[in-house]
């Protein structure tokens, strides 16, 4: 859970960011990102922006950052203002999130132009979150070719194809769920402490014909071959003790 | 096939199995000493079941080799078998020739003395009958014996003394 001083962090800084940036009016940014979210150049979005900025910043100071990160998620996709971008990415690692606040920082350095104090401090956050991001490497993953679902936490992932495949994941228990036609599927629980690094060696078996032995008709048939061999051969030997045997070797039949 | 089928055969087939299907005739055959100074000879038997037996035509088969006579009366011990139901009604021919040879291919042995039987009926499915038969001494060469037995003479299917082996309705003790 995060600190008060974290809280703090959140507010104190992002409202200087914001103010640094000339933002408080209603300008719109200068610098503005290819991907950035979209922008409200209206005065109206950005009252809205600011509205909801303070209101992230209240939520921030009561420990809500739940309702704090939408805010201040709402409030950038409103202005595209660094400064929310930057409360999202303190939110996040409030909140735990870490590979999102890595990702959240690493935007902000890389898309927006902001003060070198910020930049310095948010590239400090950045390699903080990152050393704090565990990693589940799998050996033995079939190639990229092959139908395969992966599965992490119960949300699907992508396979981007590099062997062996290194899944980021935030600390904390995970779950893992490798799927493959004619397989069976394989599964890892654990878990992960900060900036963790766990391999796993995914086995996957291969799925049984489906058919149990009582439902192949082979056996059945053998079966039934066996049984009626040996009932005739019985049926044989019974129906020769039952005849007569003559009394004298000299025997003739008609 | 169809499973069921198959089924239903092995059952029969079981089933079949505790019954005999085939009868047996026991046949005592009592022979007359060789006579002196006469070559060895061996009593040569054939049997043949028909509804209507011939003795006047050359049996092929079904024969046993001959036993040699001794210098006293012999008996002979034979089982005669019917596996097929259909046989058993018929009549038996039993013709017993005297042959220089055991085989009966011998100089002279197509006129080899004969003794010949004509048995009513002998078999009973699942059951054991039993005939004695006497030859008393040899027959005559070229004029073979004949002797006819009727049914109620195979014995079989009873015990204790019998005059013969029919009931009062004339039907075997076999068929009962």
């Amino acid at each position: 859970m995060a600190s008060r001083h974290e809280r703090r962090a959140v507010r104190c800084v992002a409202v200087a960011l914001w103010l640094s940036l000339g933002l408080a009016g209603a300008a719109p940014l200068e610098a503005q990102a290819p991907t950035a979210p979209s922008r409200a150049t209206s005065e109206a979005a950005v009252t809205e922006a600011r509205l909801l900025f303070q209101a992230g910043n209240a939520a921030a100071d009561a420990a809500q950052f739940a309702d704090a990160l939408v805010h201040f998620t709402r409030a950038f996709e409103l202005s595209g203002n660094p400064a929310a971008l930057y409360n999202v990415a303190r939110t996040l690692r409030a909140l735990g999130r870490h590979l999102e606040a890595r990702d959240a920082f690493d935007r902000l350095l890389t898309e927006h132009v902001v003060s070198e104090a910020t930049r310095a401090e948010a590239t400090a956050l950045r390699q903080e979150e990152a050393r704090r991001i565990s990693t589940l490497t799998l050996l033995d993953l079939p190639g990229p070719g092959v139908d395969l679902a992966l599965r992490v936490d119960g949300t699907g992932r992508p396979d981007p194809g590099g062997r062996p495949l290194v899944l980021e994941l935030d600390p904390g228990a995970h779950g893992l769920l490798v799927q493959r036609e004619h397989f069976r599927p394989f599964t890892w629980d654990g878990v992960l402490g900060e900036g963790q690094r766990e391999a796993v060696r995914v086995q996957l078996e291969p799925e049984p014909t489906g058919r149990t032995l009582a439902e192949e008709p082979l056996v059945w048939i053998v079966t039934g071959v066996v049984l009626l061999a040996g009932g005739a051969v019985a049926g044989g030997l019974l129906w020769e003790d039952a005849q007569l045997n003559p009394g004298s070797t000299r025997v003739i039949r008609l | 096939m169809s499973r069921r089928s198959a089924w239903c055969l092995a059952w029969v087939a079981l089933g079949a199995a505790g019954c005999a299907q085939n009868a047996v005739l026991e046949v005592e055959l009592s022979m007359p000493a060789n006579p002196a100074g006469d070559p060895l000879r061996f009593a040569y038997v054939q049997a043949q079941s028909s509804d209507t037996v011939s003795f006047d035509e050359t049996w092929a088969g079904r024969d046993l080799l001959g036993v040699p006579l001794g210098s006293e009366p012999t008996t002979d011990a034979l089982s005669l078998v019917a596996d097929d139901a259909a046989v058993m009604p018929r009549a038996i021919g039993l013709r017993v020739r005297f042959c220089v040879t055991e085989d009966c291919t011998g100089l002279g042995d197509d006129r080899a003395p004969e003794a010949r039987f004509r048995i009513e009926r002998g078999f009973y499915q699942g059951r054991f009958t039993r005939l004695e038969l006497v030859i008393d001494a040899l027959p005559v060469p070229g004029t073979p014996t004949r002797r006819d037995l009727g049914r109620c003479e195979v014995e079989g299917c009873t015990v204790g003394s019998t005059r013969d082996f029919c009931t009062a309705s004339g039907a075997h003790f076999c068929e009962e």
